[in-house]
């Protein structure tokens, strides 16, 4: 090792003193989510915590069991249980708002799966996360330099479950990911805190949520010139559920890019919500960043809240945003259905071609069927 | 059996009535061309007939092979064997053409059967490039980014997989450059049967010189002033629609 | 380029002396409102709404959780809370007092209001100092007059609806004003009366430490149409002063009202100001904004849509250059169905300067046929110029549609390189760029000050680049 390692490393340790000392204090003094916190302003916290209270109260130690699929020689999945460097990992990560509950998190620490992806995945890698009770895995996924990966997450919940989970994603230099994050907790509720860190890859991150309450975090995080993140999210919704997204595109690096694309078709009872911010750090010139908001809303009583910010600091940047709420376009609905198509297959159609937009430019290409 | 139009008065939703008594008949079997200056109704005359939603009927009425049009929905009627080539086809972004013809073959079947996936690619394939249509057009989303020829042979496509008994060209040469049209019309040409009839909108001659129409009409401030055989579509090429004010 | 045909000095960066009779000195204590209401001499229930609103002023918290962080800087007790010549108007400029009338006629009021107004109303300090109304309009029926006079001689017409759009209980700087307001215009336009010639109100802080909290209301009777336009200018002191103003608008069926403000206060000036305009059915109100002036400018107008097929719009436009932050935006409630609202704002960021769009448009519940589009664009100047766009967007069901654009952008080099090769300096470029920016909007303010804010552009452009 040479002095100039030695002192790199020396430092970087005492960041991490530091920040664990800072981070004690975040957790300790971290309010609970409530609806006068801005970042949880219409996500009704009070639906989880009920949910919460009621999986404790019907099995105080019951939680899922997870599995993981075609790893291969690629990717060594790590077993979590006393692995101090992730926990570490999880207790520096950025929330939205929630830091008082990754505090939660980190006390049942140890469910889940780390993946050191080395080598180029031939198939997806499949991580499988199953409950009926309460579950709180942590992932983390890091991708070695000019390796090319995909991951598809799977959380399944089943019956009036509670399910809670952190991500941690590190892409270094010339790594490419696709990850995709299929969440099904069916009658349960379900949170999902994901950290994205981008070292000078490029990153798709797709989320496809359902539950009965919902809530995602996830925090993009841009080191590198040339670095680049797409963010896509494709979802449902019905009856009285409730999907409460959050987002943040942070370039701390000028010349790098980022791109978001939610889509949401909401109907009956069900409530939409999507709170994103672009934030471009002073310097990072020379950055494109796109954030968009699209909701189709089906019934009289959907609801949908969008609140698309921006915060720009630098110069140089090419940066937009766009947020669009309309019902299903009558022309559509018309020409499918001149074209004999009955007209609720029809509406299920145009929805599904709706949010088949942000899949598709996830997969980034159109598949055939 | 025909299409049988008696009386038709239409109007825009809550605004101006277009179609002022417009009376027609097309046998099955036959092609009618409908020609008119702008703004004479042809293109509200073909809306009406599907059941565009902008549309209201006043009285009237419409019958094909003896059923009531105007108390079918949309779907019905092109289930029951109309077709309308729009003048502008609709984008449908995110459904791609193959998944939307599955659906409106699948429509036409019988509850519980299936459609045959693979004479279903077979078919669309084989029509696709009678059309000239590259065959990557199957899985790109419904006239999205298509060019307006594109989409003119998009609808001609369709017409040519749901094989109906009734269909409307509504302006379907306009935006067609000349190799396109004679592949458009040699598409239409070859669908002719004893079985089947259309009702060709257009402006001019040239669509109506390679499909040939047994009967020609024209569309006046919503009304059937004229009907006549080819003859009358060399005279509206040479002169206009001129004669129609002098009528007046 | 357009000339102006007034020489005006927009800026008002001078003062005169204070020559003040009544003075309530520092704070705001009950004492300070028996000190206003006496001077005043305000009925008894005016004096038991300002003293619960400042009940209520004191139990409220600063809206701390979104707001801009400099909010906090300010000292409520280091503020003075009325200041006055006298209290009662004068209807002659022979009349005003010489330094006051020195001052605005260095502003240029007395020109403007022979050349287009139908009525002015100037303000000095705590106080309307001048008011005047063209006499044809008063045969009309038409009512201009300030907020004493208004709640004292048309009770009837204005208590109806005093604080109904903006309740005492809507925020704190809403208490705020409802416990200390002074001055302000109070207009009533009878039933299908349609100005065809603006009203125009001058706001002018003189003193140090001032707090203006001028209240306005304006009634637009069934099918009433008006255009008010206001301008705000004070001197530079050390200290900081505030301007916290309500402005309500009441446009009843079939009214039309056009409300255009140019801010141009002096940097130490927080400009704290609430507007909120209720449409009944078939009415419009828009709201046509320039933010040129203040340290922090936190101000959101808004149309509460409560007429079937009302219609709302907000044009903005923000300049921020070093020192200030120009927290703007537009608020649309949609509470009737077909109802119909537009949001037009741009911002520019000049040096360390900061421009934020705030807004919140929302179709209520049960609502059906509404339609909102807003488009925001920001222009960033400098490396360390900075933007931020917030807006909230609620729609319930599936019968509305609502869009929101935003973008940010810088002037394109190449256009710079072009112009100053033909010969212009880089400040006259610059200019010519921003004015091309924001060319639309200024468009939509009348054409006496659409040219002076192409001029103030030209000098922010040129402190700022020359």
């Amino acid at each position: 090792m040479s002095i100039e390692e030695a002192f790199a490393l020396a430092e970087a340790e005492a960041k991490l003193e530091q920040a664990l000392a800072d981070n004690k204090t975040r957790f300790d003094n971290a309010v609970l989510p409530n609806r006068y916190n801005e970042d949880w302003r219409f996500g009704r916290p009070n639906k989880f915590a009920m949910a919460l209270a009621e999986t404790l109260q019907r099995n105080a130690n019951c939680h899922g069991g997870a599995s993981v699929q075609h790893a291969g020689d690629s990717a060594v999945p790590v077993a979590l249980a006393a692995n101090d460097d992730l926990r570490q990992t999880e207790m520096l990560m950025p929330t939205i708002g929630s830091d008082a509950l990754l505090g939660l998190h980190l006390k049942r620490f140890g469910n889940g799966y780390a993946l050191y992806i080395e080598e180029d995945t031939k198939e997806p890698i499949r991580l499988t996360y199953k409950t009926s009770g309460l579950y709180t895995p942590s992932t983390f996924i890091m991708v070695a330099p000019g390796v090319k990966a995909h991951v598809i997450e799977q959380y399944c919940g089943t019956g009036a479950c509670t399910m809670f989970a952190t991500r941690n994603i590190q892409v270094a230099e010339g790594a490419e990911l696709m990850v995709e994050l299929n969440a099904d907790v069916d009658a349960g509720s379900y949170m999902v805190i994901t950290n994205i860190q981008n070292m000078g890859g490029k990153v798709k991150h797709l989320t496809e949520l359902r539950g009965e309450w919902v809530r995602e975090e996830t925090i993009a995080e841009i080191y590198t010139p040339d670095a680049d993140v797409q963010l896509y999210s494709a979802n449902r919704l019905a009856g009285n559920q409730v999907l409460d997204q959050h987002t943040r595109q942070i370039h701390h690096a000028g010349g790098s890019s980022s791109n978001l694309l939610y889509k949401n078709v909401v109907d009956d009872n069900a409530t939409a919500i999507f709170a994103g911010n672009i934030y471009v750090a002073p310097a990072a010139h020379h950055t494109d960043a796109y954030q968009s908001n699209r909701n189709m809303l089906l019934s009289d009583k959907a609801t949908i809240h969008s609140l698309p910010g921006l915060e720009i600091l630098a110069d140089k940047v090419r940066c937009s945003h766009g947020s669009a709420s309309a019902p299903m376009d009558d022309e559509q609905l018309f020409y499918l259905c001149a074209r004999g198509i009955p007209k609720h297959e029809a509406q299920l159609l145009v929805a599904d071609g709706f949010l088949a937009d942000a899949t598709d430019k996830f997969r980034g290409n159109i598949q055939t069927t | 059996m025909s299409l049988i139009i008696k009386d038709l008065y239409a109007r825009v939703k809550d605004g101006a009535q277009i179609l002022n008594g417009v009376s027609l008949e097309i046998p099955k079997g036959q092609v009618h061309a409908v020609m008119g200056p702008n703004g004479s109704g042809k293109s509200t005359l073909s809306k009406v007939l599907c059941g565009h939603p902008d549309y209201e009927v006043i009285s009237g009425t419409a019958e094909l092979d003896g059923q009531d049009l105007f108390s079918m929905s949309v779907d019905e009627r092109s289930r029951a064997g109309l077709f309308l080539a729009f003048q502008y086809p609709v984008e449908v972004p995110g459904v791609s053409n193959a998944n939307f013809m599955r659906a409106a073959l699948q429509a036409r079947l019988p509850k519980g059967e299936e459609l045959d996936a693979v004479s279903f690619y077979k078919t669309m394939r084989s029509t696709m490039s009678k059309l000239g249509m590259d065959t990557k057009f199957t899985a790109r989303a419904v006239n999205e980014g298509f060019s307006g020829g594109e989409k003119k042979r998009n609808d001609v496509l369709q017409m040519m997989m749901l094989e109906p008994t009734y269909a409307i060209l509504d302006e379907t040469d306009s935006g067609l450059d000349v190799d396109a049209l004679r592949i458009v019309s040699d598409g239409v040409n070859a669908m002719r049967a004893p079985f089947r009839s259309f009702m060709i909108i257009t402006h001019y001659k040239r669509l109506l010189d390679y499909i040939r129409p047994d009967v020609v009409h024209v569309l006046y401030k919503g009304k059937i002033v004229r009907t006549a055989g080819y003859e009358l579509v060399e005279q509206i090429e040479q002169n206009g629609f001129d004669f129609l004010k002098t009528e007046e | 380029m357009d000339e102006s045909p007034f020489q005006i000095d927009t800026r008002g960066e001078f003062a005169f002396p204070e020559n003040h009779r009544f003075d309530a000195g520092y704070g705001l204590t009950e004492a300070t409102i028996d000190y206003i209401c006496d001077a005043k001499g305000e009925p008894d229930w005016v004096r038991a709404f300002r003293k619960d609103a400042l009940r209520r002023f004191r139990e409220m918290p600063m809206p701390t959780h979104w707001a801009p962080q400099g909010i906090n800087d300010l000292d409520f007790d280091k503020i003075r809370y009325y200041l006055a010549h006298g209290t009662a108007p004068y209807k002659s400029w022979e009349d005003v007092p010489d330094d006051v009338k020195r001052t605005f006629e260095r502003l240029g009021v007395p020109e403007q209001e022979r050349a287009f107004l139908a009525g002015v109303d100037a303000q000095y300090d705590s106080e309307t100092a001048y008011n005047n109304m063209r006499e044809e309009l008063s045969k009309q029926g038409v009512i201009f007059v300030n907020s004493t006079e208004g709640l004292r001689d048309y009770e009837h017409i204005f208590r109806p609806w005093f604080g109904k759009v903006i309740p005492v209980n809507d925020n704190k700087f809403s208490a705020l004003n409802h416990a200390a307001f002074s001055g302000g215009s109070f207009i009533y336009v009878p039933k299908g009366v349609k100005l065809s010639q603006p009203l125009q109100a001058y706001f002018r802080i003189n003193s140090e430490s001032m707090g203006q909290f001028e209240r306005t209301l304006i009634i637009a009777d069934e099918g009433a149409e008006l255009m008010y336009m206001e301008g705000c200018t004070a001197p530079k002191y050390d200290s900081a002063t505030l301007h916290s103003g309500v402005v309500e608008l009441v446009a009843l069926k079939g009214a039309k009202i056009q409300y255009v403000t140019v801010q141009n206060w002096a940097t130490n000036v927080y400009n704290l100001v609430i507007q909120r305009g209720l449409a009944m059915e078939d009415a419009e109100i828009r709201w046509i904004d320039c933010n040129i002036g203040s340290g922090l400018t936190m101000k959101y107008p808004a149309v509460v849509l409560q007429g079937r097929r009302a219609r709302g719009e907000v044009v903005s436009i923000s300049l921020a250059h070093s020192g200030q932050l120009q927290d703007t935006g537009a608020r649309m409630i949609h509470a009737a169905p077909d109802t119909t609202s537009n949001i037009v704002a741009k911002s520019i960021s000049i040096g360390e300067g900061r421009a934020s769009y705030r807004g919140e448009v929302n179709v209520l519940k049960g609502m059906k046929g509404c339609k909102n589009n807003t488009e925001c664009d920001a222009l960033l100047i400098n490396p360390s110029s900075r933007t931020d766009t917030y807006p909230a967007i609620s729609v319930n069901g599936n019968a509305s549609a609502v869009q929101h654009e935003a973008s940010v952008s810088q002037v394109d080099e190449e256009m710079l390189f072009y112009m100053q090769q033909r010969g212009l300096t880089r400040a006259q470029a610059m200019s010519l760029a921003v004015n091309g920016f924001i060319n639309d909007l200024v468009k939509e303010f009348p054409m006496e000050y659409s040219v002076e804010l192409r001029r103030l552009i030209d000098l922010e452009m040129e402190d700022s680049i020359g």
